[in-house]
């Protein structure tokens, strides 16, 4: 064990600490993700505390954040778990163990806390994967193949949404209408106006310009 | 009263077969083939028609218009070389690629005779034995549906057209010859112009339906088709309780929601609420 | 075919309703759902110099029973609307005639063509009773205008749906002999029909014409 954080032996009040051990950028790094997805969750919590349903969207978006906030938390916390694996916690003799009891008993804490080891077991199972009876290797291909279905599915569905994004579609010069007649835009075969004022008045379209405009 | 909140669009006629498989997709439903024959009413200008009625409320001249359904049986082929046999290739959306010209889509004959059993005839006069070769039939349960539309809601800010619609639905004309031109006159109105409109229809989710759809005006003597080269579109949402204004904001919702969708690809729009005003403007109303 | 015939009698008193039905009593073999009726005038605002021959006066019958349609009477014309937006046919609606709601097309007259037909008078019969006896559908209610009690109005139906005139002919007659035996004379009975035509498609909206046309008959000649 790397255990460098205080390297001071004396325990007397006046010793100088050494807190060049301390991976503090670590540390901050996780405090910051680990804060903005809290106040994520915070925020849908207190959506669906509201009374009537919220509109999906916002829902959606809100959903979106949160992901997004979790993914990064989670390879902030992957880029640092050499160092955080080799950090070992303990308290200073100044530490006030009375008033802060119980922050003291979960760092120092080397067990999971019981939800933890349900969302761990409940994780293993939702797998499918058993260690006991699958190697190490097998429990690797399968990973693997997983992340490539994932990948896979990403990629299609972003092709499939491409094909129904309209705002590509265009008519512009250059393209010819007899081969890409299936991509081209609409046009305006009449006014619409036109055929409204014949549908609610049987104003004719001809007639339109030699009858003088009669308005009420 | 309903409200109907509506967009407006075009496309050329070769743009039909993208626009159906696009709408197809996004609907999540068919097309359905629909047919209907409108005839609208204007008032009698032998009457002395006031604004104002006896409480003094101001009660504007309006057009009536009566439809009904046209049987697809009845429906033709318009650019069909042979015109002895207009029989439809096919009775569904496809029919419309071949409603392109000035032709009326129906077998005039049988059209005529639908009408005159709802006691309508179109040569307004004499000639009320017209298609004494069409089978005759005493049944006269045509159903039509009578309807008045004010123009629609004034407002810069509207991102849709908002009309309000007052329908009853006849089920039934009660006479041995001429009935409903003969109710209509006696109510003071008198026939104005008719026309036919055949179309493709979409049913989206919240009650959203969007017609693709030709026009053609017809009178005794010929027909044209008003939407040459092209279909129009009409996106709707009828609401029977005109004053549930969350459902009418719910409906304005949906409708701008399909027209983002579509955008890039079909423009939708509200149309000049100028153009959709059906007053009576006839010279002679005091 | 069913028949109708409808009496009125204008000199009854709002209790003769009770003793019509006491006399009734013993042939009733059962007591049905009750029923209302709403009868209005309608009066042609308009001058119109040309068609002089053409009526000025329109009546609109309502039934809340008979599928809740309205009947609209002008000259010797009539047309039969439905106030139930479940019954407009799926036609109409599947090929954009219809927006799948309709309104009493009497209320249409009032709100949109009043600046030519302006509404006279309101006669309205509600909570009106349906008796059956083995023969008739007997329909008794009291009418009030604005103006207060108008009258006894009984409506009387068919009930075998092939009945011929004569058998008709008897039941009506009995119905007025009861009319009689409680002091209740000097009604008005119609049993004329708008068109006689048997073969016309839908009979039983044919009925509908025919009822409300006797309606008239009585309640306005």
């Amino acid at each position: 064990m790397d255990n460098n954080i205080m390297s001071a032996g004396t325990i007397q009040e006046n010793t100088k600490l050494n807190y060049s051990g301390v991976p503090g950028q670590a540390l901050d790094a996780i405090r910051m993700r680990l804060s903005q997805l809290l106040h994520s969750l915070k925020r849908i919590r207190d959506e669906f505390a509201k009374p009537g349903t919220q509109q999906w969207y916002t829902l959606q978006s809100q959903l979106n954040v949160t992901l997004s906030q979790l993914m990064s938390a989670t390879s902030t916390l992957q880029h640092f778990q050499d160092t955080l694996d080799t950090t070992v916690v303990y308290p200073l003799p100044k530490f006030p163990t009375t008033s802060h009891e119980s922050l003291l008993t979960t760092l120092l804490r080397k067990k999971n806390i019981p939800e933890v080891d349900d969302w761990l077991a409940m994780a293993k199972e939702v797998s499918g994967l058993n260690p006991e009876l699958q190697n190490d290797e097998e429990i690797n291909e399968i990973l693997k193949n997983d992340k490539e279905v994932t990948k896979w599915v990403l990629t299609s569905l972003v092709e499939e949404f491409e094909k129904y994004d309209f705002k590509r579609l265009y008519n512009g010069p250059g393209v010819d209408s007899s081969t890409t007649p299936k991509y081209a835009k609409p046009k305006q075969p009449f006014d619409i106006n036109g055929i409204m004022d014949y549908l609610y008045k049987g104003k004719l379209p001809e007639r339109e310009s030699t009858t003088p405009e009669t308005s009420l | 009263m309903v409200q109907q909140l509506s967009l407006f669009s075009a496309i050329d006629d070769p743009s039909y077969d993208l626009f159906i498989s696009t709408i197809k997709t996004i609907s999540g439903n068919p097309p359905v083939l629909f047919a209907n024959v409108n005839t609208i009413w204007n008032l009698n200008p032998d009457n002395e028609v006031q604004q104002i009625n006896k409480k003094n409320q101001l009660v504007e001249p309006n057009r009536i218009k009566l439809s009904t359904n046209v049987p697809l049986d009845i429906l033709a082929d318009s650019d069909s070389s042979d015109s002895q046999s207009r029989a439809p290739r096919q009775l569904d959306y496809t029919l419309m690629k071949h409603l392109q010209t000035d032709a009326l889509p129906v077998i005039e004959g049988e059209l005529k005779s639908l009408l005159k059993n709802s006691g309508i005839n179109l040569t307004s006069d004499s000639d009320m034995n017209v298609d004494s070769d069409v089978k005759q039939s005493n049944n006269n349960n045509q159903a039509w549906s009578l309807s008045m539309s004010d123009i629609p809601a004034a407002g810069t800010s509207k991102k849709v057209s908002i009309q309000l619609i007052s329908e009853s639905s006849i089920l039934f004309t009660d006479s041995n010859a001429s009935s409903l031109t003969a109710f209509m006159n006696g109510l003071g109105y008198i026939l104005d112009y008719s026309y036919i409109t055949v179309g493709s229809k979409f049913f989206f989710p919240d009650n959203l339906i969007l017609d693709a759809y030709k026009i053609w005006n017809f009178d005794s003597d010929k027909s044209t088709q008003l939407t040459k080269g092209g279909l129009l579109l009409k996106a709707y949402i009828n609401v029977s309780k005109n004053t549930d204004i969350e459902r009418i904001n719910q409906a304005e919702k949906s409708l701008l929601l399909l027209q983002k969708e579509l955008q890039g690809f079909v423009e939708f729009s509200i149309p000049d609420r100028q153009s959709m005003d059906s007053r009576s403007e006839a010279p002679d109303i005091i | 075919m069913t028949r109708t015939a409808v009496i009125f009698n204008e000199k009854a008193t709002p209790d003769a309703l009770v003793e019509f039905k006491d006399a009734l009593s013993n042939t009733l073999t059962s007591i049905l759902e009750p029923w209302s009726l709403e009868f209005k005038t309608f009066r042609k605002t308009t001058k119109n110099e040309r068609s002089s021959n053409s009526s000025n006066i329109m009546y609109s019958v309502s039934f809340a029973h008979h599928d809740k349609g309205t009947v609209l009477i002008h000259d010797k014309y009539a047309i039969i609307t439905t106030n139930n937006s479940n019954d407009i046919p799926k036609d109409l609606i599947l090929n954009t005639c219809s927006t799948g709601t309709t309104e009493p097309i009497d209320n249409l007259l009032a709100l949109r063509l009043s600046n030519i037909w302006s509404q006279r008078q309101g006669i309205r019969g509600d909570a009106g009773e349906t008796l059956q006896t083995t023969n008739l559908i007997v329909r008794v209610v009291n009418l009030f205008s604005s103006t207060g009690f108008k009258g006894l109005l009984i409506e009387l139906n068919s009930l075998d749906d092939d009945v011929s005139e004569e058998e008709f002919k008897i039941s009506v007659d009995h119905v007025q002999t009861v009319l009689k035996d409680i002091n209740c004379k000097d009604f008005k009975l119609s049993t004329d029909r708008l068109n006689f035509n048997e073969n016309n498609g839908n009979r039983k909206l044919n009925i509908l014409s025919d009822l409300a046309y006797q309606y008239i008959q009585v309640l306005e000649y």
